[in-house]
This record gives structure tokens, C-alpha cells and sequence, in this order.
């Protein structure tokens, strides 16, 4: 295997781990479907990277001193390329905001490149020093970049964050180059015994290549693998083992009298298992990962996704029993928890529906009830002020028919003396008798005309209204009412002894107005019942002052009073009650109308009188009902009717 | 006798005068009326009148009222006072009772018994008068 133009050392065995780590990103660089300016620039400075390893690797395994500077100009050129890859990247990778000095350094470092071209004959081993200004030049882009971001935002972005790292990955190859241009001088000076340069510079250079990828991988916008960095990130240690590792068994082995074979040996030992690490790891891990990570992981996420689409039956299969089977356990929990509630939520939902029936159903026997209650009420009010009424209709009625009676009564004595006059010749005296007897008639039918009257008046009101309208003579119908309620009002004896002073002042020749009259006198009776009401009330408020307030003199006797009053308006008829009785305090006047409002004591008052009234008049009447009051002195309703 | 009625129907009075129109002709009883409680108050003193007729639903003063004035003038009889009224309820008779009327009649008037009680009244006047 020995030759005499090339020697395989040690250096050769790090390049070559070199350019496997190199060219296994390269290769997945390059798979990178539909690459970006950015991918394109990384994936360039990759590629020269691992040909500048190749380079070097021969380099260092010719011994042949010619070819050697071939060599030389070749990894030059290479390393140019890289400049320029690196410093466009650097400008290109999140926005290029210096146009202009980007194409100046570009221009720059391509005359460096095309400078390179020209020194075929110089031999020398590389050039560093433009270098390290160029990588030095590039530190500042990335700082000046990201400072830039994070000052128009104010915080630091996932793009500063990158500018940032890839700031920190140009540190570590200026590290690099500082290393490699000023170590050799350090060692040749004789400070340093250990070849520190191999412990030191190969372990960063691989750790610069992962760390560039990783930051690439993690912040580029193309679409990557976890995979890959975890390769990555493997591959790295296992490299800088198999690195330094013959630099090491170098030194031990280096006084062994059969050095040169053992060394040989070893070497290819380490040129075999380089590579087949490398593919071991680039072909095992990911199946690795794929069987027990990815695939289960996978297997969750198809399950997020069909939960996501409502498929709440989705079960997964738990294939490893570690964290990720604990996930996809707790995963089919949940999805089974979450069809629990979804099932418990649909059952509610329809519970909810049938109890919504139920209770509307309920609603409906309430409203039901309420209405025959409001009829019952409305019927109890007629009623009541029937009753009311009843002392008026028996009076009404017993007054015509006591003179209905009595004149019938003594016209049939009458009769009979005429009769006797008239066989005992006496022609005055059957005169006289029979103009009374005709005066008698004319009474007994006025009376039974009352009597009949008060009559229809009472069925009227006890009837259901049919609510039909005829033309009613105003006047009359309140005065019937305000006679049958005056009369009414003292049937009981503590009323008996009560007066007031009744001031009709009805309009003459006032037109028939179209009205239900049963109705209409229901609203009259109520009035008139509310006003002696109030005049009442207010007499014994006064027999009250006056009885504490013995001995002063009362200004004028209080003399309780009723005006009733109609009169025409333009297409209407007006009708007012007022009284000077207790009046309305303010306080209440708006709630008058209001249904089972009242002022009376418990059982004397339905409170339904007023209301109904003001529904007969306005709703069923189309007419108006006004109040107006002073309290302590006086209340007016007036009641205004259309002609229609 | 002088009768004094009191009542605001008009229709009273030529009721009165042809029920007791043979006891005017033979001067066995005079008749006074009066629409009004002020009105037969007005009237009373000084007028010999033995027994008053009175209704008690009246406009203006009632009955009860009118009684119990006459009873603050004139506590026993005469006059005697006979309450008439188309709603005899128990308050009403009450009342009147407490008020000191020695009778209470229902309308219609039954002036067969009114004209049989009319000497129960006078004797009873002469009775207590004495």
C-alpha cells in the first residue's frame, strides 16, 4: 500500500472526517427541493467547503512537491469561492438592506477570486490575510443587520435571532483562521509541545459545520427535517471522536519500534470506519427516528387532524410504550373524554329542547289560567259594582212601584166614585174625578216607564257588553247612572246619614253620540262611585280635624260636592265628573289606571274599576280619558267621546 | 191630625192627598209636605204637626239625618216620625231605630196598615204625652 508520492497521516484521517460531515450536508442541501437565492448562496459555501477539503486532504497526502503547489493555487481559488458564497450569504440571508455596499464587496472579493487565478506560480500555501478580513467583515454585516431589525421593531425578531446566530457561526471561523495563521508561528517558537493545532482546530471546524447548518436549518423558510439536525447533531461528536481520536493514538504509539506499520494500520483503520459512522448514522438514525418518533408522532398529529375535522371516534394505535406511547394513551383519553362531553352535550341539547316544550307548555296552561282569571276578575267587578248598585235599583225600582201600585189602587176607589156620581147625576164631581183618574194614569205609566227603564239599565250592565253602539243620548245616561249610584252609596247606615250636593249642568240639544251603552255606564258608575268616594273620605278626614282641634272655629263647613257637566267640542262630546273631595296625590297619578291599583282597604275595591274604564273609553271608544287633580281639593276626570 | 211628609218625589203629595182624601174631607187629618229635610225643618216649628212621614234616600239631607235633627229638637214625640224607604236593610232599620223613629215602613206604602197604625201612633202620643 506504501508508495513514495503520498503518505497517509493523521491529517488526512481529520480531513476525511471533514469532508464527510461536510459533504453530508451538502447532500442534503442539495436534495432541498425549490432552493431560495439564500439556500442557493449556503448551499455554495457547502460545497466549496467540502472541495476545499478534498483539496486539502490531498494536499496533505502528496508529498510530491510540484503537484503540491498545483494544489496550493487549486484550494486558493476554492477558498475565494467560499469568500464570495459567504459574503453574499451574508448579505442575502434575511433581507438585503445595503444593496450598493454588498455589490462593492462582492466586486471585491470576486477581484480577490480572479486575483487567485492569476498565481498559479506563487506556491503559496493560501492566502489568510484577506481572509480573515473578509469573515472579520462579515461578523460586522450580521451585527450591523441585526441591530438594524431589532431597532425598527424594538425586539428581538426570529430574523435577528438568526442574523445573531449566523453572527456567532462567522466568530467561529475567524476563530478558525486565527488559529490557523497565527498557531504555527506559536508552535515554531517552541511554545507548545502538543500540537495543540490538532486538538483545537479540527473539532471547531466540524463544530462550525454543524452549528451553520443547524442555524440554517432552524431559521430558513424552507421546509426541513427534524431529522436532520438530530443527524446532525449526532454525527458532529461522533466525527470530532474519530477526529481527534488518531491524533491521540499518534502520540502513544510514536515510540513503538514498529511505529510506521502500527500507524499505517491504525489509519486505515480509521479511513474504514469514517466513512461507514457517517452512513451509519445518515441511514440508521432516521430509520430510528422514523419507526419510534416520527411515525407514532405522525400517527397523533392524523389523529389531531381528524378530531380537528369533528371525528371524535378516532382511535390511535399505541405502538412504543415511552413518552411518545403515553402521549398517543393520553391522546385516546382525550378524544374519548372529549366524546363523553360531546355526547353528554348532545343529550343536554335535547333534554333542553324537551324541557323548553315542557315549560312553554306550562307558559301556555299559566297564560291559559291568567286569562280566565282576568275574565273571572272582570266579571267579579261587574259584579261588585252591581252590588253597589243594588240599593239604587231597589229604590229605583220601589219608588215607581209604590206609585204604580198605590195610584192603580185608589184610581179603582176613584173609578168607583165616578161610577156613584155619574148614576147620582152629580156632573162636577165626575169631572173632578175623572180628570184625576186621567192624572192617575199618566202617573202609574210614567212610573212603570222608570221602573222598566231602571230594569233594561241593570240587565244591561249585568250582561256581557256585546259592545254594540247605538246612538245614546249622553245626558241621559249620565244622569241615570249618577241617580242609581247616588242611591246606592247609602245602603248601608253608616252612608245613611252622608249628603252631598249634586251640580249637573248638562248641555241642551247635545247630539246623539254613537256608544255601547252598558259600557259607557259601567265607566259613569265607577266615576261617580270614585267621587263620592273622595267626598266622603274627605268629610271624615275634616269631622276628624275638627273633633282634635276642638274649640277653633271652622272658616266654612265643608260641603261635599259632585259636578257632573257635558258639553260639544268639535267631533266630539265631553263629559267631566269632578268632585272636592281627597284628591289624588301626585305620587300615584300615573298608576291609577294601572289594573288592581286601588286606595281602598283590603276587599272594598277590585282595582279593576278604573282600569276597565279607561280600556272602555280609549281602546273601546277611541276616545280620550283625562285626569286632573289637587290633592286635598279636588279631582276632574274628563271623559271626551267622537262623533264618529 | 197634622201628617208632615217628607219626600223628593213630587208624585207624593197628590198620592197622599187621594189616599187620604176622605179623612181631609171630614177633617180627621191635614197634610204638609216638604221636598226636602231643610225644607220640612223649616217648617215644623210652631205647626202642630203629630207625625211626620219620611223618606230616607233623599237628594241633598237624608232621612236618617233629618230624624236625628228632630229627635236633637224634639226627643220623644210628638211628633212621632215613621221612616219610609224602598231599601228597608238591616242597617238602614238600625239606624233609624237608634236615631229614636217609632216606626219604619217599606215602599210600596201599604196605606191600609199605615192608615191602622196612624191611631196606634196618636194614642201612643197621648199615652206618653201625658
Amino acid at each position: 500500500m506504501n508508495a513514495d508520492w503520498f503518505e497517509l497521516n493523521v491529517l488526512v484521517i481529520v480531513n476525511v472526517t471533514q469532508i464527510s460531515l461536510a459533504s453530508t450536508v451538502l447532500i442534503y442541501l442539495l436534495r432541498l427541493p425549490k432552493k431560495t437565492l439564500e439556500a442557493k448562496l449556503f448551499t455554495g459555501q457547502y460545497l466549496t467547503v467540502s472541495l476545499f477539503y478534498v483539496s486539502f486532504a490531498i494536499e496533505n497526502l502528496v508529498v510530491y512537491p510540484p503537484f503540491k503547489g498545483l494544489m496550493y493555487v487549486l484550494s486558493n481559488i476554492i477558498l475565494s469561492t467560499g469568500l464570495l458564497f459567504f459574503v453574499g450569504f451574508a448579505y442575502q440571508c434575511g433581507g438585503n438592506p445595503y444593496r450598493r455596499e454588498s455589490q462593492v464587496v462582492v466586486l471585491i472579493v470576486a477581484s480577490m477570486l480572479g486575483f487567485s487565478f492569476f498565481l498559479p506560480d506563487i506556491a503559496v500555501n493560501r492566502i489568510p490575510f484577506p481572509h480573515l478580513l473578509g469573515i472579520f467583515w462579515v461578523i460586522g454585516v450580521y451585527g450591523r443587520k441585526a441591530r438594524r431589525v431589532e431597532r425598527e421593531l424594538g425586539i428581538p425578531t426570529p430574523t435577528s435571532k438568526m442574523l445573531r446566530a449566523f453572527q456567532k457561526w462567522a466568530s467561529i471561523i475567524f476563530l478558525i483562521w486565527v488559529a490557523v495563521v497565527y498557531l504555527p508561528p506559536v508552535i515554531s517558537l517552541g511554545l507548545s509541545k502538543f500540537m495543540p493545532r490538532f486538538f483545537i482546530i479540527p473539532p471547531l471546524e466540524l463544530i462550525q459545520l454543524t452549528y451553520g447548518a443547524i442555524v440554517f436549518l432552524n431559521y430558513t423558510p424552507q421546509r426541513t427535517s427534524f431529522q436532520a439536525k438530530v443527524v446532525g447533531l449526532v454525527l458532529c461528536p461522533l466525527l470530532i471522536i474519530l477526529a481527534v481520536t488518531p491524533i491521540l493514538l499518534h502520540q502513544l504509539i510514536a515510540d513503538l519500534p514498529n511505529y510506521n506499520s502500527v500507524n499505517h494500520r491504525l489509519l486505515v483503520a480509521f479511513l474504514i470506519l469514517i466513512p461507514f459512522t457517517t452512513l451509519l448514522v445518515i441511514v440508521g438514525l432516521p430509520r430510528f427516528l422514523r419507526s419510534n418518533l416520527l411515525s407514532p408522532l405522525n400517527q397523533i398529529l392524523d389523529g389531531v387532524r381528524q378530531v380537528d375535522a369533528g371525528n371524535l371516534a378516532v382511535q390511535i394505535p399505541v405502538t412504543v410504550r415511552d413518552e411518545i406511547g403515553d402521549l398517543a394513551q393520553n391522546f385516546n383519553q382525550m378524544t374519548q373524554s372529549l366524546r363523553q362531553s360531546k355526547e353528554e352535550l348532545t343529550q343536554y341539547a335535547e333534554t333542553l329542547e324537551t324541557k323548553v316544550a315542557e315549560r312553554t307548555q306550562e307558559l301556555k296552561q299559566s297564560l291559559d289560567n291568567l286569562k280566565a282569571a282576568q275574565n273571572q276578575l272582570i266579571q267579579k267587578e261587574k259584579m261588585a259594582s252591581l252590588g253597589e248598585l243594588t240599593a239604587g235599583i231597589a229604590h229605583e225600582i220601589q219608588n215607581p212601584l209604590n206609585f204604580v201600585n198605590n195610584f192603580a189602587e185608589v184610581s179603582a176607589e176613584l173609578a168607583e166614585e165616578l161610577a156613584q156620581s155619574v148614576s147620582a147625576g152629580d156632573i162636577s164631581a165626575a169631572t173632578a174625578l175623572s180628570a184625576d183618574l186621567r192624572e192617575n194614569m199618566g202617573y202609574i205609566a210614567e212610573n212603570g216607564q222608570r221602573a222598566s227603564s231602571i230594569v233594561r239599565s241593570m240587565l244591561e250592565h249585568s250582561r256581557s257588553s256585546t259592545g254594540e253602539r247605538r246612538p245614546t243620548d249622553l245626558n241621559e245616561l249620565a244622569d241615570e247612572y249618577l241617580r242609581l249610584t247616588y242611591h246606592g252609596l247609602r245602603r248601608s247606615g253608616q252612608d245613611a246619614d252622608f249628603q252631598v250636593q249634586l251640580c249637573t249642568q248638562f248641555e241642551e240639544g247635545l247630539k246623539p253620540v254613537m256608544v255601547a251603552p252598558q259600557d259607557i255606564g259601567r265607566v259613569l258608575l265607577n266615576l261617580y262611585n270614585n267621587a263620592f268616594y273622595a267626598v266622603q273620605q274627605r268629610q271624615r278626614q275634616m269631622q276628624k280635624t275638627v273633633v282634635t282641634g276642638a274649640g277653633e272655629e271652622a272658616e266654612a263647613p265643608y260641603q261635599p260636592t259632585v259636578w257632573v257637566s257635558t258639553w260639544q267640542v268639535n267631533g266630539s262630546v265631553e263629559l267631566s265628573i269632578r268632585d272636592n273631595g281627597v284628591g289624588i296625590p301626585e305620587a300615584i297619578r300615573d298608576k291609577i289606571f294601572q289594573p288592581f291599583f286601588t286606595t281602598k282597604p283590603t276587599g272594598e275595591g277590585t282595582g279593576l274599576g278604573l282600569s276597565l274604564s279607561y280600556d272602555i273609553i280609549t281602546k273601546g271608544h277611541g276616545g280620550e280619558m283625562v285626569l286632573e287633580s289637587q290633592e286635598g281639593e279636588r279631582t276632574e276626570l274628563v271623559i271626551s267621546l267622537p262623533y264618529i | 191630625m197634622k201628617i208632615l211628609v217628607v219626600d223628593d218625589e213630587f208624585q207624593m203629595q197628590p198620592l197622599f192627598e187621594q189616599r187620604f182624601r176622605h179623612e181631609t174631607n171630614r177633617g180627621e187629618v191635614q197634610l204638609t209636605f216638604a221636598r226636602s229635610g231643610d225644607e220640612a225643618l223649616a217648617l215644623l216649628p210652631d205647626s202642630g204637626v203629630v207625625l211626620i212621614l219620611s223618606d230616607i234616600n233623599m237628594l241633598g239631607m237624608s232621612g236618617l239625618e233629618l230624624l236625628r235633627r228632630i229627635r236633637n229638637i224634639h226627643p220623644h214625640r210628638p211628633p212621632a216620625v215613621v221612616m219610609l224607604t224602598a231599601y228597608g236593610d238591616q242597617n238602614n232599620r238600625q239606624q233609624a231605630s237608634l236615631y229614636g223613629a217609632d216606626d219604619f215602613l217599606t215602599k210600596p206604602i201599604d196605606f191600609k196598615l199605615l192608615k191602622e197604625k196612624l191611631g196606634e201612633y196618636v194614642i201612643h202620643n197621648h199615652t206618653t204625652g201625658s
